[in-house]
């Protein structure tokens, strides 16, 4: 479109819009970048490697240390994704792979889409009902594992389910109908095309989505708030039936702190809790590339 | 992998393993396991029912205990303007906490839905492939980022400015506007781009044939034609908004009131629900429940925003 | 995927998750860990001890006001309650019906502290009637100018801590008197328009901010924010001059009325070599070095002998 051929105030307000939409774009991500940085400079002193190897002490800033943390999210993302993966990725089978378009598959779907769309923190109110505290129906209790590992893996995984079921249905429908058409050519059953030849093709995209998914239980803070119970924790978590604290927990508690000093801890948890994140985020990336080298066809 | 037969001299290749499976009786999979495995499956599938069934069971049969204590009434809860569920005069409206959720809401999509949306027009109709490679992922890195870290902003970055530049108090509205702005940014900004890049290339082909600017075509064909579908991402922005937790509770004060005040303390729903959590968590009477009752109201707002953007989503699907 | 066989699935998952109810592991009393939950005010000290108790001791503390303290040791879900203020016989009761012997500690002594910001130019001291009037339910006053002639025609921004708390409970007892409700028995509950909350952090970061707010906890919280707090002197009934709260006239009973002991509740006794034995050992010996440095004043030597006889 030759821009010189018009009369200018459509060109002066082609180029004035232009500008204006570049600006709006830029806009969130500056502030975002300078958000990052101010709240870098005020954890910078305090993230060294004293701080990843201690324990957090109440007398003391300098002395406190997020390694409590740092473990019991590890555990909680081990644990979580031990409960989510597998049955995130078998639902994800069943609705791409077994499910005729039934009112049964309509309803999952549905379910399926509205849990995605649930607050976290109701999920928080979920696992504290149930998974902390209990549900008893006719004399037999299910679940009820107190403020414990469990609890809070089971709450995440809950959380981030849907999450997984929709990486392994995409990464799924990606797969070419020829690749199962051929297996079954060939006399595979449908649960032989799907486990021997579907499924590795997929993998990577669901490991993709998944570890996206760890990287958002990981950062959630909202459940754990209602599911984690303690607030001061000055040992490591032994087992799945430990109690614990987490990066984000750690962070709100100091925080919540009103001694300047601690709003600083507060920072440098922060500071901690991304750089997991962008682990994760990494990880998944590499992974992905890998995969996709090994399995290209 | 070689569908020709192989030449004679030579061993031929492994067999892949579903012919092994026809052709070999130990290996095939049997009819029992087949239907065992697709239970399995669609037990896993029905997970999500159990999860959801325990989330309305846990919100109703608490909220119906609620309902039931003599001092407590529905049509106080949802129409009384008093939030005070435990100290003295006991009073139980919920409105307040309602009003600051709503606040918060709509006072963050003021900021982030014009944004939002330029963004996506930028993105989907004139930025080119090397701004577009920065941006994307920047916006993604937005998305990714988790709410507590904008709490943290809120409390470190912005109430201090907020108090310098206002007088506004250290906990105030305003701080949870602001940095809720950016996390509900990113949803907006992907739905829309998404809905204006379905918009078929035949229209703008049309428009710019008749002489129009590009600005022109997308304010006038593009953006029209992509609407229902930019609607769809303004309500899941504020449905996010209203479950919001993190950047509320740090940010926002403790306050529960009516009034619109941006730059005094409020209480959204949410935040309760997490100062609830934290306190007295023994069964005792109604204050205790008032967790599960603000928990099922919080629930139905956020599923009825999620429905209506649903439809939105699938009408305009159906369009296009 | 027909009716019957899904049926039989959820009789399976039901019978799979009443196997994993079963297995469940509260994480309750006994072995070297010990859960304790309560007051707001106490914490510090809690946590101060639980520090240096670890890793040989592992003790975790939560928060929950005292309330939830008293209430979560009667139903046997922690091992030491912690309370700004002594079981009430209501809960002693409710304990006693659960087979828990509800044993009070007093670990140190506070002084409960009015503050307003360091930028409060006016306040000078308050009597416990102005503290009645700015606090109470019934028509309390509104602005600085309703409590003294001369003070500013401000807004009162008011903090302070909520029903669960102990610090509600001592403070609105001692303030605004104890002869309210249909028996003419109970605490007079204070007005409602305040910022309430059961973790004092929050209601420090409040009255910080605004040089026309007020608002009260434990000494420790004001000792902790000195740079930016200042204690509000108060006049003890029946006398004339402010008492401030200082580590003396604390631990002498000069600062009334609002000078409490902080308590840490057990279920009985514990036996000696039990990890709870432990704990209070070194509650009422090394412990009490700690407390000064946390913000509290420790136990005078006549209570400390009484506690660790009553120990053994």
């Amino acid at each position: 479109m030759e821009l010189k051929a018009l009369p200018s105030h459509r060109r002066l307000e082609e180029r004035i819009v232009r500008g204006l939409l570049l600006a709006a774009s830029s806009f969130s991500v500056l502030i975002l970048a300078w958000l990052l940085v101010r709240t870098g400079q005020v954890a910078e002193p305090w993230v060294d490697w004293q701080f990843l190897t201690s324990y957090p002490s109440i007398l003391s800033a300098e002395r406190s240390g997020i390694m409590p943390a740092v473990a019991g999210s590890a555990w909680l993302a081990v644990l979580t994704m031990a409960l989510a993966l597998p049955t995130g990725v078998l639902a994800g089978v069943y609705l791409n792979e077994y499910a005729k378009n039934t009112r049964l598959t309509r309803f999952l779907r549905l379910t399926i889409a509205n849990l995605a769309g649930v607050p976290s923190v109701v999920f928080g109110i979920l696992g504290l009902a149930i998974f902390v505290r209990g549900f008893t129906l006719g004399g037999v209790t299910f679940f009820g594992y107190g403020y414990v590992l469990l609890a809070g893996a089971l709450t995440l995984a809950a959380m981030v389910l849907p999450i997984v079921i929709v990486a392994t249905e995409e990464a799924l429908k990606a797969v070419p109908t020829s690749m199962r058409e051929a297996a079954y050519g060939l006399g595979a059953t449908k649960w032989q095309v799907t486990r021997d030849h579907v499924l590795p093709y997929a993998s990577p995209g669901i490991l993709t989505g998944s570890i996206l998914a760890l990287a958002r239980a990981v950062g959630e803070s909202a459940p754990l708030i209602l599911v984690g119970g303690a607030s001061v924790i000055y040992f490591l978590p032994d087992g799945p039936t430990s109690l614990y604290t987490a990066l984000p927990l750690q962070t709100f508690v100091w925080a919540e702190d009103a001694r300047a000093d601690f709003q600083s801890l507060a920072a440098a948890g922060t500071v901690v809790l991304l750089a997991f994140i962008l682990l994760a985020n990494l990880t998944a990336i590499v992974l992905r590339n890998r995969f996709q080298k090994k399995y290209r066809w | 992998m070689s569908p020709s037969p192989p030449p004679p001299e030579q061993a031929d290749p492994p067999m892949p393993r579903s012919l092994a499976a026809t052709a070999l009786p130990w290996a095939r999979v049997p009819r029992p396991v087949e239907r065992g495995v697709e239970g399995l499956l669609f037990l896993s599938a029905f997970t999500a029912v159990f999860l959801t069934a325990g989330i309305l069971y846990v919100l109703l049969s608490n909220s119906f205990t609620f309902f039931s204590f003599p001092e407590v009434s529905i049509v106080e809860f949802l129409t009384g303007t008093v939030w005070n569920p435990d100290i003295g005069d006991t009073s139980f409206g919920v409105l307040p906490l309602v009003n600051g959720t709503l606040i918060v809401t709509f006072g963050s999509s003021l900021i982030a839905v014009p944004l939002g949306i330029a963004t996506a027009i930028y993105l989907s109709e004139f930025a080119n492939p090397r701004v577009r490679a920065v941006l994307k992922p920047a916006i993604e890195l937005l998305a990714g980022i988790p709410s507590i870290v904008f709490g943290i902003f809120a409390l470190i970055v912005i109430s201090p400015i907020l108090q310098e530049t206002f007088g506004a108090n250290v906990f105030n509205a305003a701080n949870a506007i602001i940095v809720l702005s950016f996390m509900i940014l990113p949803i907006i900004t992907t739905l829309a781009e998404d809905a204006l890049r379905a918009v078929p290339q035949e229209l703008r082909a049309g428009a710019l044939a008749l002489g129009a600017t590009k600005w022109e075509v997308t304010k006038q064909v593009v953006v029209p034609a992509a609407l229902s579908g930019i609607v769809a991402g303004i309500l899941l922005g504020f449905s996010r908004a209203i479950g919001e937790t993190m950047a509320v509770t740090l940010a926002a004060g403790a306050r529960p009131r009516m009034g619109l005040d941006l730059f005094e303390p409020i209480q959204t729903m949410t935040a309760f629900i997490a100062q609830r959590a934290q306190g007295d968590l023994v069964q005792a009477g109604p204050p205790f429940y008032t967790l599960f009752a603000v928990g099922l109201l919080l629930f139905v707002m956020t599923f009825t925003v999620n429905l209506v953007a649903a439809r939105v989503l699938k009408r305009f699907r159906e369009v296009y | 995927m027909n009716f019957r066989n899904l049926c039989i699935l959820t009789a399976l998952v039901l019978a799979a998750g009443a196997l994993a109810g079963c297995v469940s592991n509260n994480g309750g009393a006994g072995g070297e860990k010990l859960q304790q939950a309560g007051s707001s005010t106490v914490f510090p000290i809690a946590a101060a001890w639980a520090e240096a108790l670890a890793p040989g001791l592992q003790v975790t503390v939560a928060g929950g006001g005292s309330g939830a303290g008293a209430s979560k040791l009667c139903a046997k879900e922690i091992d030491i309650g912690t309370m700004s203020r002594p079981f009430k016989d209501s809960e002693k009761a409710t304990c006693a019906s659960n087979g828990v012997t509800a044993t009070e500690w007093p670990v140190a002594y506070d002084g409960l502290t009015v503050v307003v910001a360091k930028s409060n130019a006016f306040i000078d001291h308050l009597t416990v009637d102005e503290l009645k009037h700015i606090w109470r339910a019934n028509d309390p006053a509104r602005t600085w100018a309703d409590v003294r002639a001369g003070w500013p025609a401000e807004r009162i921004v008011l903090y302070g801590p909520d029903s669960d708390s102990g610090t509600y409970e001592y403070f609105n007892e001692e303030i605004l008197g104890k002869n309210c409700g249909a028996d003419g028995k109970s605490i007079c509950p204070p007005r409602s328009d305040y910022t309430a909350s059961a973790d004092d952090n929050r209601l420090v970061h409040g009255v910080v901010a605004s040089p026309h707010a007020i608002g009260h906890f434990g000494f420790s919280y004001f000792h902790e924010n000195q740079n930016d707090l200042k204690a509000v002197p108060i006049v003890p009934p029946g006398g004339s001059t402010p008492v401030a709260p200082t580590f003396e006239t604390i631990a002498d009973g000069s600062y009334k009325p609002l000078a409490r002991p902080l308590f840490m509740v057990t279920n009985g006794v514990p036996a000696s070599g039990t990890p709870l034995h432990e704990y209070l050992s070194y509650a009422f010996g090394d412990g009490q070095k700690l407390v000064r440095s946390v913000g509290y004043v420790e136990l005078d030597a006549a209570k400390l002998a009484e506690m660790k006889g009553r120990l053994g």
